[in-house]
This record gives C-alpha cells, structure tokens and sequence, in this order.
C-alpha cells in the first residue's frame, strides 16, 4: 500500500521534470502523450487505493514516508492520511487532471510552449495530490503553495500578453493575504497541540481543555485558530471579499480554468475545513462567520453572473457562487454535504468550462458572447455536452447537481436557527439565479442566429477534445447516484449531521417536491423570455431594479475596494518615509547627532593649540585646583 | 639652625621657578629641558631631605636612580632637540605647535 501510495505522486513529480526539462528531441505530441500516460497511471493507482478503502471496514492508511524535520521533539514528516474522504479526492483530482490532460493535447496544440504548460500542469497536480494526502499541516500547507504558485505560473500562461500578467499578480497577491491568516491559524493550533500531525491533534483533542484557554477578540482559542484558518481558504476557495481574483484568472489557457479555477485548486480550502472537521465542530462563531460567507458568496456572485458578457467569466462567477454553496454547508458543520457537492460540481463544472474552451477555439479564440449564437447545429457534440453541464448547474431532477445542491438546501432548512434559515433564502434565490444565468449562457451561445460573421467557418473540433467532454458529461449526469457514499461518509473520527436519509427514490421524490424545482421552473421561464425570446419583460423597467442591476454590473466595487485599500497603504508609506523616516529619523537621528558632535568638538578643538606650555599649565594648574580642593576638604 | 620646612620651602620653591620656566619661556627649547632637570632635583632634595629626617636611606638610593634615569633622558631630549634643529633650522617652541587640533 506505501509503494502505491507513493508513487502516485513521484509520477506526477517525474511527469513534471521530464516535460519540463526534456529538450526538442521529445516533439510536443509524444510529450503529451508521456505526461498524459504518467498521469494515467497514477488515476489507476488510486482507484487502486480508492477500492482498497471501500472494501475495508472503515481502515484509515497512515504513515509517515520519513521525516522531514527533527528538532527536539519538534517532528514534521512527509507521510499519507488515507481515509475515505481524501481518498475520493484522490481519484477526483487525478480523474479531472487526467482529462485535462487528453484535452490540452488537442487544446494547445498549436502553441510554442506546449511543453511548459504540460510540465506545469503535471506539478500542479503533484501539489494537490501532495495536499490531499498530507498527514499534517506542514504538508498541507506546502501542497497550498505549491497549488498557488502553479496556479500563478499558469494564468501568466501567455505572458506577452499585459492583461495575464496582471491578473497572476493580483491571484497571487490576493492569495498571499489569506496564506497569511492560514499560517497565523497553523500556528494557533500547533501551539496548542504541540503537534502539526493530524491524527495526534484529533486524538488529543478531548484532554484540551478549551475553557482554560485564552480567549481573542472575544473568541475562544479554537473558534480564533478556525476563523484564520478559514480566511485562508476564503482567498483559496474564492469567497467574498477575497474572491477578486477568480474572475480575472480566466486569462489562464482554458483547460486550466477547468483544472484549477473551477474542479480542484479552488476547492482546497472546502477539502481543508473537511479534514480539520473536528476543530471546526468546536467553533461556534465561525461556523455562522462561515456561513454567513458562503451564503452571500452563491448569492451576489450569481447575480454579477447574469450581466458578464465574457463565456469564461460568466462561468468563473458561477464557480464562485457554487463554491458559496458548498462553503455555506460548511457553516452548518454538513462537511459531507459540501464534499458532495464539491465531488459532482467538479465534473459538471470542468465539463463547462472545456465545453468553453471548445467553443473559443471553434471561434478563433472570440470569447464574447455577444459575437456567438445559433451554434447549436454548427457543434452539435459541444452543445449536447453544455446542456448537459447546464442540467447539473441548475439542478435539474436526476442530473448530479439535482442531488448535490438540494442536499445542501435540506441541511440548511432542518438546521432551523435564524441564521441558517436566512442562508436558506440567500440560497434558495442563489438557485433561481443560477438557473438564469446558466440557461442565459446557453440561450445566447447556442441558439439564435449567429453575430460573430461567416457562420461556414464553424466547425466542430476534434476527436481529441471532444472524448473528454463526453465522458465528464457521462459522469456529471451519472455522479449524483453514490449520494449514500457521501451520506455515509464518516469525516475522520466523527459522524456527520442526522441527515433522513431514506433510500434513493424517496430522495428523489422529496427533492422534485422541494421550492428548488419551484426556482427552476421560475428561472426557466424568466431566461426563456429575456434571452431566448429576446422579450423584454415590463416589470424590469421599473427603477428600482435598474438601479440593482447598476450595483451588480459594478461587480459590488470590490476591486475598487481594493485599490482604495492599497492606495490607503501606499499614502501611509509615503507619509511614513517622508515624515517619520526622513523627517524625524533621518534628521533628528541620523543626521543630527553626528551635527550636534560635530559643532560641539569645534568647540573643544580650540582648547587644543599645540603649544605645550599651555598643556603644561592646565596640568598643572588643575593640579593645584584639585590639591587646593582636597586640603580644604581635609582641614 | 637649619630645619627640615627651610629644606621644603627651598625644593618647592626650585620647583616654582622650573615651572616657571615652563610656562614663561617660549623661546627655547633647551630652557625647556633644564626646566624639567630642575623639576627633577627639586623633587630629589624633597627625598634627600625626608630621607636625612626620617633615618631611612631608601630615599637617598632612589635619588640615584632617578639622577640616572634624568641623565638618559636628557641624553635622549638633546638627540631629539638636535634632530629637531637640523629638520627645522631652529629651536623656538612657537613654531612647534603641531599638536594644534
């Protein structure tokens, strides 16, 4: 089990610096192929794992491979925690970056740096196979990092182009923000445990005793360590405030959108308040902080959705929102429900967003959806796979997002405190938003007339870009049927909420009968009329919602929020350099003691003269006086 | 009859007059070097004269000692005085004043 173990990631590693480092002789195809076969072979291991999991009676793999750091008594090792949580993730994360794989064959075919871009994506996917299945937090965190700097390198991807840079930059910097909070909360908790092991953290739990503890900014100890904790997975996981940098992350190649920024790296921070569970039941503030996020997050974040007039975009907002959904579970302590959610928006939300990338690259790389339309005959194979991913988004009966999402929903109704009821609302209109927006996208892209020019040059991609699509629509509509898998998922040591339960048909019917079905119906008919029909509905004239709908285009002034914010800091530097740095320190310090010594040795420098007959006489002269002194003194 | 404060007063009035010599003369610096030689057997007739009064002839041995020591460095102030002329052309004090800060 430990070879196997470790050898899903050496091959990714290995995949990653013979891409990397290979020279011409390797020509791009038969690199892709390599780096797409190491990858493949890694997916089958941990299906491996996967299998040896479930057949086992709730057996947990760990180990440490060896340590990494011995300090007195100060232990950090590189090692596994295999569980039936992680090692689901384990398969998702490889399943999704092995088909990215086959599809960047055919996607990037065409440019230069084909072989950058696969050795990339092959680290990417060692630092999340490396985060997935650390066994301690230091090991976490290097996998966090490892993800965002890749993450970094690779929506700079095209980096000729100044908008990519741009937007790295701001990833990685909104990132940093939160990996700041993130290691304040490692810390928080290492100091408490003396520990950055997992298990030994969980097991030593019960003899902490939390009511001794200090208490900040009116918090207790553990509720503080999560709150930091979970700042890091806002910047992450892409939650309000600290979500600025998604959107604009979609300068990245496409089939990276897909990998990283909507199936695997954006939901790091989900997985990691899925392990860290048993601190988060704890925490009694930052489970409604949590929520409270997540539930505003799939709310206004699908609403900017509806007016982005970007494929991608629009897709990266949704991603947003139905991270909010998942984050928003997390707030009521249903770390399974979001890993549901998580594990089916993984596949339908990749599908999306290669369906995008088909789309573009069928559009001679034209990302406007205004310059698409009637696309639906022209590339039949894409539209079926996108109506599909649309399904799953808004929740359609018997699609994966009809169970994932709903589940959320019925967590969050029988919670039943204020809170979460408020959450519940956000959430339900988050569906009904949803469904506007996904089912705009597919009106406006695929039906219709065409508005981007010669409607002959549209053609339907190749083979090799269009297997991936089918076989993630065949497991986004197929994913939703392991609910009891997840039901019944046990996160570490601990149970999960009292979830009814009661067989699949009575789910089924239960979730047809619930208000989601009313908003899809809803979101239906309003999508059907404004975008299909191009009617304009006369209510929406009215001022009131104008007025929305002008806060919502401008994206709620986030990124201005940012800009004043570091315009702030800069103007405090400035004043700090100017004022206290070369005002008060520069002056008054370090020029002017030097001055001072300088004026007053001017001073003294005349006593000096060089003639020796006034040394003589003040020797002697002082003599006198000191003598004169002691003899009054003594008689 | 001769006592031991006419001794005092004279040594400590030798002493006055070479520290005179010290102050008031600017002009030579051989006058300097006698001053201190002067300096030196005022303080050797404070010794003799304790020595005498007190029966104790370790003051009158040390008299010798640092009558030899004065004479070596006389003898090293006239080596320096006469290297000193032949650099300079002159022995006036007023225009050895490189000590001047």
């Amino acid at each position: 089990m430990e070879s196997i173990l470790l050898l899903i990631p050496i091959l990714l590693l290995a995949s990653s610096i013979i891409i990397g480092l290979s020279s011409d002789s390797i020509n791009k195809f038969y690199s892709g192929v390599i780096s797409t076969s190491l990858v493949f072979s890694s997916l089958i291991l941990s299906i491996i794992v996967l299998i040896k999991i479930y057949s086992s009676n709730d057996e947990i793999y760990y180990d440490n491979f060896y340590d990494w750091i011995s300090i007195n008594g100060l232990n950090i090792g590189i090692g596994y925690l295999i569980d039936k949580f992680s090692s689901i993730m384990l398969v998702v994360v490889l399943f999704i970056s092995f088909v990215v794989h086959v599809y960047s064959i055919g996607y990037m075919k065409h440019e230069e740096d084909f072989k950058r871009f696969f050795s990339y994506i092959a680290l990417f996917t060692f630092s999340m196979i490396l985060l997935v299945m650390s066994n301690n937090l230091i090991q976490l965190f290097i996998g966090w990092e490892g993800v965002g700097l890749v993450s970094y390198l690779l929506i700079g991807f095209f980096y000729k182009k100044s908008s990519a840079i741009k937007a790295n930059l701001k990833a990685f910097l909104i990132n940093r923000i939160g990996d700041m909070f993130f290691i304040l909360g490692i810390v928080m908790i290492y100091s408490l445990f003396d520990s950055f092991d997992y298990r030994t953290m969980f097991l030593n739990l019960d003899s902490v005793n939390l009511s001794n503890l200090e208490t900040y900014f009116g918090l207790n100890y553990i509720d503080f360590a999560c709150l930091l904790l979970f700042i890091g997975a806002m910047a992450k996981s892409a939650q309000i405030p600290l979500h600025v940098w998604l959107p604009d992350s979609m300068e990245g190649p496409t089939p990276i959108s897909a990998l990283i920024h909507a199936a695997t790296m954006v939901t790091a921070g989900i997985f990691m308040v899925g392990r860290l569970a048993p601190f988060y039941e704890l925490t009694e503030f930052t489970t409604d902080f949590i929520l409270i996020i997540g539930a505003s997050t799939a709310l206004f974040m699908g609403l900017i959705a509806i007016f982005e007039n970007d494929i991608k975009k629009v897709i990266a907002y949704s991603t947003i929102s139905q991270l909010g959904y998942m984050v928003s579970a997390l707030g009521i302590n249903a770390y399974t429900v979001s890993f549901f959610h998580l594990f089916t928006h993984a596949f339908f939300k990749a599908l999306l967003f290669l369906c995008a990338g088909s789309v573009i690259m069928s559009l001679h790389h034209n990302q406007d959806i205004r310059k698409m339309g009637g696309l639906k005959s022209k590339l039949p194979v894409t539209y079926a796979c996108f109506l599909i991913g649309t399904l799953c988004i808004i929740g359609f009966p018997l699609t994966s997002g009809f169970f994932s999402k709903d589940l959320i929903l019925e967590v969050m109704l029988y919670e039943e405190t204020t809170i979460s009821f408020i959450a519940y609302i956000m959430l339900l209109i988050g569906a009904l938003v949803t469904t506007i927006y996904s089912l705009r996208l597919m009106f406006i892209v695929f039906y219709g007339k065409y508005r981007g020019g010669d409607v002959e040059e549209i053609s339907e991609q190749s083979n090799i870009i269009l297997i991936p699509l089918i076989l993630l629509a065949v497991l986004s509509l197929t994913s939703g049927y392991i609910i009891k898998v997840f039901v019944d998922l046990p996160i570490f040591m601990y149970g999960i909420k009292d979830i009814d339960y009661d067989g699949m048909v009575t789910y089924i019917e239960h979730g047809i009968l619930s208000p989601a079905t009313l908003t899809l119906v809803l979101g239906f008919f309003i999508a059907k009329k404004l975008y299909k029909d191009n009617k304009e509905f006369l209510f929406l004239e009215n001022n009131f919602l104008v007025e929305i709908k002008k806060v919502i285009k401008t994206k709620y002034k986030f990124d201005e929020l940012f800009l004043y914010s570091s315009d702030v800091l800069k103007k405090t530097s400035i004043f700090v350099t100017h004022k206290l740095d070369i005002g008060i320190i520069e002056i008054v310090f370090v020029n002017g003691v030097p001055k001072k010594i300088n004026s007053f040795s001017k001073i003294l420098k005349k006593t000096s003269s060089g003639y020796l007959y006034h040394y003589a006489f003040s020797i002697v002269f002082s003599l006198v006086v000191i003598f004169g002194i002691i003899l009054v003194r003594v008689l | 009859m001769i006592t031991m404060s006419h001794y005092l007063v004279f040594s400590a009035l030798l002493f006055c007059i070479s520290v005179a010599g010290i102050f008031i003369n600017r002009k030579n610096i051989l006058l300097l070097l006698m001053s201190i030689e002067l300096m030196l057997l005022a303080v050797n007739t404070n010794f003799i004269v304790f020595s005498h009064y007190s029966n104790d002839i370790t003051g009158q041995v040390f008299v010798f000692f640092i009558l030899a020591v004065a004479a070596a460095e006389s003898a090293i102030g006239l080596a320096i005085i006469v290297s000193l002329f032949r650099i300079r052309n002159s022995l006036e004090i007023n225009l050895i004043n490189n000590l001047k800060g």
